[in-house]
């Protein structure tokens, strides 16, 4: 097989899913992908600061142990030697993860998160920690928006979404408690998944949120979510990449009669729209459908359950420290402290009645279609955006799913939102690479 | 007051009232307390050994 003799940077801009068949081929090794990786974000970090931490030496060490298995003939999977990211409230052995707050400055897990462990077996490099905001809430960390610098990149996976734009990297895990992983990947232009509730492990992921937290990959192509979350999930989900098995054509696709339209801008809904429209063209079937009664109230009932276990997991780190948390992350802890009891107690079922209802609509429809944000990335980086229009399907638990589609006058990306039910993974990524497949433009 | 206590402050009340809001339309909500369980399709699976958190 002929060996590739490209620079750094067109290596960087390869999908994960081509490097990972370049390094099976023996066509670029994974200490040369490793490489260009550590230089582009030398390169490009000073302006986007998407990472918290590099381990530069770790990843070549590692980078070169996968060379010695694939010159041994021993191939991990479309993983092997490819160069990864991993948010900084995700556990690494030996590395340091901070969760953008000083409270946990200078702690260094012993063992990785299960997710980690997963990737790295999986035969994934990791080359550092990506940014996160202060404990995963919505006090920013430093990192910009790669399209324009003066625009949020989201949050709070933000360094995650950055680099993958940047292409610094082939691939990010970050979580999602409201619209983490979404909401970034909808401002950046990259493709994010939040898979089915405790699909992927949450061991060693600090907490957020225990009932809402969901761990989940950030990259450039549908195809390369779907390897990633193939790596990191506890179980089977099927076959993200089995085409021939389903057929996206004959997909119902529900537009929801309201809730997510009221706020959204023009520029937003009018990328919704052309994406359906498109999904029409190929063949599938378009269905407005009524959003369950319970919906508002059970998306209610979970911002009432997040602050509550918010409080709970920072109470006693609060009330040692209270001048190292920030603004927002200080009222919600408050705010929570004031629960009472019975009203959390109330909210769990209220959200898991909701969630049933919302279980009767996937029998009608195999997925629901929504614009992923309110709109572009907001200017400014004092706000990350508001994660409402990914906030229910991380409340009921449902896998979603947000693809690029198109960018605004201006230039700024706009996404597109799928759900499908719980455990439908796969079927989701299926008519998500449908919908990148007729989505006009190159990934960044 | 120092400005960073009046951002907190202010922050906090309107998250007050934001939570007075929400409780207002679950309490409203047509969901017997009575019959419905509590455990969410989340909380059920926190005793899983795999899930214990580190943080």
């Amino acid at each position: 097989m002929k060996r590739m003799n490209s620079p750094a940077n067109e290596i960087c801009q390869l999908t994960l899913a081509q490097v990972g068949a370049l390094i099976r081929e023996k066509r670029v090794s994974p200490v040369e992908v490793t490489r260009a990786s550590l230089r582009r974000i030398e390169q490009t970090d000073s302006r986007v600061f998407a990472w918290e931490r590099l381990c530069a030496e770790r990843a070549l060490r590692e980078a070169s142990r996968m060379e010695e298995l694939l010159a041994a003939g021993i191939y991990l999977g479309p993983l092997h030697g490819v160069p990864i990211g991993i948010k900084d409230i995700i556990y690494t052995a030996g590395l340091e993860t901070s969760a953008g707050s000083k409270i946990l400055k200078g702690f260094v897990p012993a063992e990785d998160a299960a997710v980690v462990q997963r990737l790295r077996a999986a035969g994934a490099i990791v080359l550092g920690k990506t940014a996160t905001t202060q404990f995963a809430l919505f006090d920013p960390a430093l990192t910009r928006n790669p399209h324009n610098l003066e625009h949020t990149p989201g949050g709070s996976s933000s360094g995650s979404a950055a680099a993958v734009a940047e292409c610094q990297c082939f691939g990010t895990i970050g979580t999602q408690t409201l619209g983490s992983i979404l909401r970034p990947a909808s401002y950046c232009g990259i493709v994010g998944l939040k898979p089915t509730y405790d699909l992927v492990s949450r061991k060693g992921v600090i907490p957020l949120a225990w009932s809402l937290d969901h761990i989940g990959p950030m990259a450039r192509t549908v195809e390369d979510v779907g390897l990633l979350l193939r790596a990191s999930c506890k179980r089977s989900f099927g076959d993200p990449n089995g085409r021939s098995q389903v057929q996206p054509a004959r997909h119902t696709v529900g537009t929801p009669d309201r809730f997510f339209f009221d706020r959204t801008d023009p520029e937003m809904m009018s990328a919704y729209r052309e994406a359906m429209r498109r999904l029409e063209r190929s063949g599938a079937q378009i269905r407005e459908v009524r959003l369950p009664p319970l919906f508002e109230a059970g998306v209610d009932a979970g911002y009432i359950v997040m602050r509550v276990e918010i409080a709970a997991f920072h109470q006693r780190w609060y009330s040692l420290y209270p001048n190292d948390y920030g603004p927002k992350l200080s009222s919600l802890i408050e705010s929570g402290l004031r629960i009472p009891s019975v009203s959390y107690v109330r909210a769990q079922q209220v959200r898991r009645a909701a969630a049933l209802q919302l279980c009767q609509l996937f029998r009608e429809i195999d997925v629901l279609a929504t614009p992923a944000a309110l709109g572009a990335a907001p200017k400014g980086l004092s706000f990350t955006g508001d994660p409402i229009a990914n906030a229910p399907f991380t409340i009921f638990g449902v896998p979603s799913l947000t693809v690029p589609a198109g960018s605004t006058t201006d230039g700024l990306p706009l996404g597109f939102q799928l759900a499908a039910d719980y455990h439908h993974d796969a079927g989701l990524l299926e008519i998500g690479l449908a919908v990148q497949a007729q989505t006009p433009g190159d990934v960044r | 007051m120092p400005p960073e206590v009046k951002e907190v402050t202010d922050l906090l009340q309107t998250e007050l009232t934001s939570v007075r809001e929400m409780l207002a339309r679950i309490d409203a909500a047509p969901v017997d307390p009575a019959t419905e369980p509590i455990t969410t399709f989340g909380v059920a699976t926190l005793e899983n050994e795999e899930n214990e958190q580190s943080g």
